[in-house]
């Protein structure tokens, strides 16, 4: 299956990628609050909010390639 | 420097990964390895309120309310890494951009995440935190060089500049609380 070139440049704009990366970052927060802390592993939110941390400061510094 | 042909194809692509992540991880893990000296002396209230502070300046300068000057290397990585071939020049590349320390910084998020692993989080949250920048850097990188050949993908960046570090930076303050909280 071939994607045109415009689909292209559309999936991988800076909007469309940096945008769901930014509300992402927010779900550990998220379940943080809404889940109690029996239900929910902490060290897998220690990782993935730490690893979301790091993705959304990461595409921040964008501009400086 | 990435829209050169030298790192047209997957190859160099994926050897600009690798030292992506050896950049990124050795920085957090330097970090974390101070950080647990720190994190051993200081109380846990004033290791969180210093990054919620921290946290907070960050926020208002990426909205554009404050002027916060932060460290940077202000100038690009040297173009002579290409010179050392299609395995270790996007290697070296890689690795300096991983570092976030050796090219200019526009954002600064980085620093605050830097200052979450020195103040708060363990090692464990240290490596994630490194892994997650060297994914996003590559991410980024090889989104531009697919998008097109102009420089586009920049100019679109730019034309939404504050916006997306407004919800970046919206974005890795949540993240780190949720790992600081978790962390305390």
């Amino acid at each position: 299956m071939s994607v045109t070139p415009r689909v292209r440049q559309f999936l991988l704009s800076p909007l469309v990628l940096a945008l769901p990366i930014a509300l992402g970052a927010f779900v550990p927060l998220v379940v943080l609050i809404s889940l109690s802390s029996s239900d929910v592993d902490m060290f897998t939110l220690l990782v993935a909010g730490s690893y979301a941390a790091g993705l959304a400061a990461g595409f921040a510094n964008s501009g400086s390639t | 420097m990435l829209s050169a042909p030298v790192w047209r194809g997957f190859g160099p692509l994926a050897f600009f990964g690798v030292g992506l992540v050896l950049g990124a991880v050795s920085v957090a893990f330097i970090a974390a390895v101070v950080g647990g000296i720190a994190q051993a002396l200081l109380p846990v209230t004033g290791r969180l309120g210093a990054v919620a502070v921290v946290g907070i300046a960050v926020l208002l300068r990426e909205a554009g309310l404050i002027r916060l000057p932060v460290p940077e290397n202000r100038r690009l990585v040297p173009e002579h890494v290409q010179t050392k071939g299609r395995i270790f020049g996007p290697i070296q590349f890689g690795f300096e951009m991983g570092t976030g320390m050796r090219t200019y910084s526009p954002s600064a998020l980085p620093h605050l995440v830097l200052v979450a692993i020195v103040l708060v989080l363990p090692l464990a949250g240290a490596m994630a935190a490194g892994l997650g920048f060297a994914a996003a850097r590559w991410i980024m990188a090889a989104a531009s060089i697919w998008h097109s050949d102009d420089g586009a993908w920049t100019r679109i960046w730019l034309r939404n500049a504050r916006l997306l570090a407004i919800a970046l930076a919206g974005g890795t303050a949540a993240a780190l609380a949720a790992a600081s909280i978790v962390s305390a």
